[in-house]
């Protein structure tokens, strides 16, 4: 897996952000960039460059689900690998974020060892898949 | 109540002159049916509209519950709120319990560490030193190394609870604010229902945290499950 790709990780909460953060460093990503909902994610992403996307869902102004679903319908975007991770657990919302396409769903509050899994699964399942 | 009507002022001034007369003659038992009569009859004004911001606010009660739902007002909402801060309480202590356990660990792995190397150092110094021991420490130094990333992973992670407390603090402070809206515009109409849209928002917005309360068959409890599920969806 390319441990210098982009990855964009989006929640309202810096504490939480900063625990992605360094969880992503030690399993050797470094390249991150933050956003605190999806609003002031979407022109980062919009600017291009990103490879993975790593989202909340429970937001102020733009949530997750909705992040998820106007990246789903951009065109350039489309195909970007999406992880959530946050603290909705009710399944239907799971399966809301399964049928708007999400690639993988981390469940707050979670282990390092579970982020790694669900990213090195997506990357695995796209290698596949591509 | 309007008193300028006349035949209310008379029953009123009747009311008032029993009490005046119970009083002078000492019949107290009939002094106090008389003031309780009169407090009734001046009361009702009060007790109506006392009533009426009940009404109000378990109207408001029934309607913002903290996932938005609509739902009867049975004094569950008071409840709901006392668990979700309880909640916080069973977060925070497992988060300190999380971060205390991976310090309890992680201590004797530094100490160890120190005194592997304050050993070394004083065999280096007797020139004691072979090969295969300079190996077996730096082998033990890279153990403890390693098992200290992991403790301090474990820290790291533990700090997730302000993220699920502040949410759960969220969703009592948005409960409280709606109510105290509703109180400080008692004088004002009952709404019928939340602004349009905004029910729908809360739903994509998202919930929060699983409440303690929430039916187990429609909350996942953990990674697992959620696994399960999207395994089932072809994920």
């Amino acid at each position: 897996m390319d441990k210098s790709m982009k990855i964009l990780i989006v929640d309202d909460f810096s504490t939480m952000r900063r625990i992605i953060k360094n969880l992503l460093r030690e399993l050797g990503y470094s390249n991150t960039l933050e956003a605190d909902d999806g609003q002031t994610a979407w022109p980062l992403l919009r600017a291009g460059g990103i490879d993975l996307l790593v989202t909340d869902w429970n937001m102020p102004h733009m949530p997750g689900i909705e992040l998820l679903r106007h990246v789903r319908a951009d065109p350039n975007m489309r195909d970007l690998p999406v992880l959530m991770v946050t603290a909705e657990a009710s399944r239907e919302q799971i399966v809301q974020a399964a049928e708007a396409g999400v690639n993988g769903y981390v469940i707050k509050p979670f282990t390092a060892q579970t982020l790694e899994q669900k990213i090195e699964k997506i990357f695995e399942r796209l290698a596949l898949a591509g | 109540m309007d008193v300028s009507k006349p035949e209310l002022r008379e029953a009123r001034l009747t009311m008032a002159r029993e009490l005046l007369y119970a009083i002078e003659i000492g019949d107290e038992p009939a002094a106090r049916r008389s003031a309780e009569m009169i407090a009734c009859a001046y009361g009702s004004e009060a007790w109506r509209e006392l009533e009426r911001i009940v009404t109000e606010l378990r109207a408001v009660l029934s309607r913002v519950g903290p996932h938005g739902q609509a739902r009867e007002y049975n004094g569950g909402e008071q409840d709901d709120a006392q668990m979700q801060l309880r909640q916080i309480i069973e977060i925070t202590e497992s988060a300190a319990n999380s971060t205390l356990t991976a310090v309890e660990t992680a201590l004797p792995l530094a100490g160890g560490v120190m005194t592997l190397v304050e050993n070394f150092r004083v065999k280096r110094g007797a020139d004691l030193v072979p090969d295969r021991e300079l190996d077996s420490l730096l082998n033990r130094v890279a153990g403890n190394a390693e098992a200290l990333k992991a403790q301090l992973s474990e820290v790291l992670v533990a700090q997730g609870f302000q993220d699920l407390t502040g949410q759960i603090i969220r969703r009592v402070v948005e409960l409280v604010r709606e109510l105290e809206g509703h109180v400080a515009r008692s004088g004002g109409p009952v709404r019928e229902s939340l602004p349009t849209g905004l029910a729908e928002s809360r739903s994509d917005r998202g919930r929060g945290p699983a409440r303690p309360g929430d039916d187990d068959a429609s909350v996942v409890r953990g990674q697992h499950d959620v696994d399960a599920l999207l395994s089932d969806m072809g994920l």
